[in-house]
């Protein structure tokens, strides 16, 4: 009660016009292109026509048609359970490791966080260097003796496959590194109380670490999500959605519909993508959120 | 933990992970190394230093690929970006940090939709054409500001909590108004999370390929990203000026990384915690 009447008190020195400069920004630049999509996504405007004109759900029932997106859909799924599942299974056992008190921790730290801090478009042609026929990879497999001439990025069956990977190396160090502010943040009693007990190392992990580290795993868990179905430059910088429409993932059927010309279809999948981003980001931190635990 | 007991597990454990740091470390190797080889020897992908070290390629990249133009504007539109968004996130976060109302509520779920939403590319280019902004660099700044204020409002507004409201009482005392209240005795007190908050903002922006991809198409505004791109769609086969032209548009990342690392662990730690 009493800090309420503090805040009225004191509310004057907090005045609302100093919102404007930060909602306006974001209302103008983002907000309202957001609302514009959900009309372009209703009219027929591609380069070659005159005139627009609403076409009602044409657009979206049109896509849902295109065998191409179908597969791009398909793509982006897998990518997603991929490096979500991949990313963080990765992630955290490196930071259960890092906790063990390793003599060269800082610079381990530094090298597995250096992906994250690159862009796409350097990664992406990297790998592009990596997976070559003669590239570095199979020059590795090769001498492990497995003799590999295989084109990863060019071929059906791996170029997806290599923008998983891709995804991976650069994006586990910075998942890492939430783990283990996550894992820093336990106190070492519930520790050595559990040992008292007699927990195996398994039961602790599943009954001690896991939960308390629910904060950390929400966080990582929502990012990889939205970073898997928002996918669009690991592919553009990697196979193009290559070969044919092999490794094409819904983002890339924005910049192939948008570079095409089509943009009531163009803008008709980014508001598919967009709603499905947002319900699924609410149904995980609510899942999250229902189990959280503090002792 | 450092009292832990380094045992021979642990020693293996240890060396396990240096080796695993070699699947970071070669792939780099790969750029580096091959940045200053010849063509022919940059196209065999391999972690070996040059034959002869041949620093003429940052030469020919930079002039081929127009480089200085790219980073004069790619430093623009950083600095803008960053600049921007920090101050009026501060402002933003200062206001809604303080008034707990439901207006500060809502606006904090509000703002979180930018963390999730991709951009919209068709309606945000007819946007700014109807600005008379479209292919400029003014137009790819506040697009990039906006898309940047979910992430710095986030950041700030949680931070604006450990900062005590003695302090503004003090201050009204004292005799500032809102605004003096904010420059003189707010900002300064949020310098190590603004840091944070520059460091990571102006990473993505620098880093960014898809928005100046999407809505800059004459050469005069290109950006460092945009350049590699370019470079390896036009010159494929000169693998030593692609991966020059991959080094310099590391090369600043790196260096802000190795001075401000601990502002990043510091946003990291922050997005932990919070959620």
């Amino acid at each position: 009660m009493k800090a309420k009447k503090k805040k009225c008190r004191t509310d004057f020195l907090y005045p609302k016009y100093l919102l404007l400069p930060v909602i306006l920004i974001f209302v103008v630049f983002f907000i309202i292109p957001v609302i514009g999509g959900c009309f372009i996504s209703l009219t027929n405007w591609d380069i070659t026509r005159s005139g627009v004109r609403f076409i009602g759900l044409d657009n979206y029932t049109s896509i849902v048609q295109d065998s191409s997106f179908k597969k791009s859909v398909v793509n982006t799924l897998i990518f997603a359970i991929s490096i979500v599942v991949s990313r963080n299974v990765l992630a955290l056992l490196l930071a259960m490791i890092f906790s063990k008190g390793l003599k060269t921790r800082t610079y381990l730290r530094t090298i597995f966080y250096i992906p994250a801090i690159l862009s796409y478009v350097v990664v992406g042609i990297m790998f592009n260097a990596l997976f070559q026929m003669d590239g570095t990879v199979n020059q590795i497999l090769n001498f492990f003796g497995i003799m590999c001439r295989k084109e990863w990025v060019a071929s059906a069956d791996t170029a997806l496959f290599t923008v998983i990977v891709e995804d991976i190396w650069k994006w586990t160090g910075f998942h890492m590194m939430i783990y283990i502010a996550g894992l820093a943040a336990i106190p070492q009693d519930f520790y050595e109380a559990s040992r008292i007990d007699g927990a195996s190392s398994w039961k602790q992990f599943r009954y001690l670490t896991l939960p308390l580290l629910i904060p950390a795993l929400t966080v990582n868990i929502t990012q990889s999500i939205i970073g898997g179905f928002r996918v669009f430059e690991q592919v553009l910088t990697l196979t193009k959605g290559g070969p044919g429409h092999e490794s094409t993932v819904v983002g890339m059927m924005i910049y192939e519909y948008f570079g095409r010309g089509f943009y009531g279809k163009a803008t008709a999948i980014t508001m598919l993508l967009s709603v499905v981003v947002v319900f699924v980001t609410i149904f995980v931190r609510r899942f999250f959120e229902s189990k959280e635990v503090s002792y | 933990m450092g009292s832990r007991k380094y045992t021979w597990k642990t020693a293996i454990l240890e060396i396990c992970m240096l080796v695993s740091s070699l699947v970071i470390v070669i792939p780099l190797l790969v750029v580096l190394f091959g940045s200053f080889k010849t063509s022919s020897e940059a196209a065999r992908y391999n972690f070996r230093p040059p034959d002869v070290w041949l620093f003429d390629n940052y030469r020919q990249v930079i002039e081929k690929a127009h480089l200085w133009l790219a980073m004069k504007n790619s430093t623009l539109i950083t600095v803008s970006v960053v600049a921007v968004t920090s101050l009026v996130c501060a402002l933003g976060a200062f206001i809604i940090g303080r008034r707990k109302d439901r207006l500060s509520r809502f606006l904090g779920t509000f703002f979180s939709l930018g963390l999730i939403v991709p951009m919209c590319v068709v309606p945000t280019i007819l946007l700014l054409n109807l600005l008379h902004i479209n292919n400029t660099k003014i137009g790819l700044i506040l697009v990039l500001i906006a898309s940047n204020i979910a992430w710095g409002m986030f950041l700030l507004t949680n931070f604006i909590d450990t900062i005590p409201r003695e302090l503004d009482e003090a201050a009204f005392i004292d005799g500032c108004g809102p605004l003096k209240l904010f420059w003189h005795v707010i900002l300064p007190l949020l310098k190590p999370v603004l840091m944070t908050n520059i460091v990571i903002v102006g990473m993505g922006t620098w880093n960014d390929l898809q928005t100046p991809l999407y809505l800059l198409n004459s050469g005069k505004n290109i950006t460092m990203p945009l350049t590699v791109y370019n470079f390896k769609g036009q010159y494929f086969s000169e693998w030593n000026l692609i991966f020059a032209d991959m080094v310099l548009v590391a090369i600043p990342m790196v260096i802000v990384y190795i001075v401000c690392q601990k502002y990043i662990v510091a946003g990291i730690m922050a997005g932990a915690v919070k959620g």
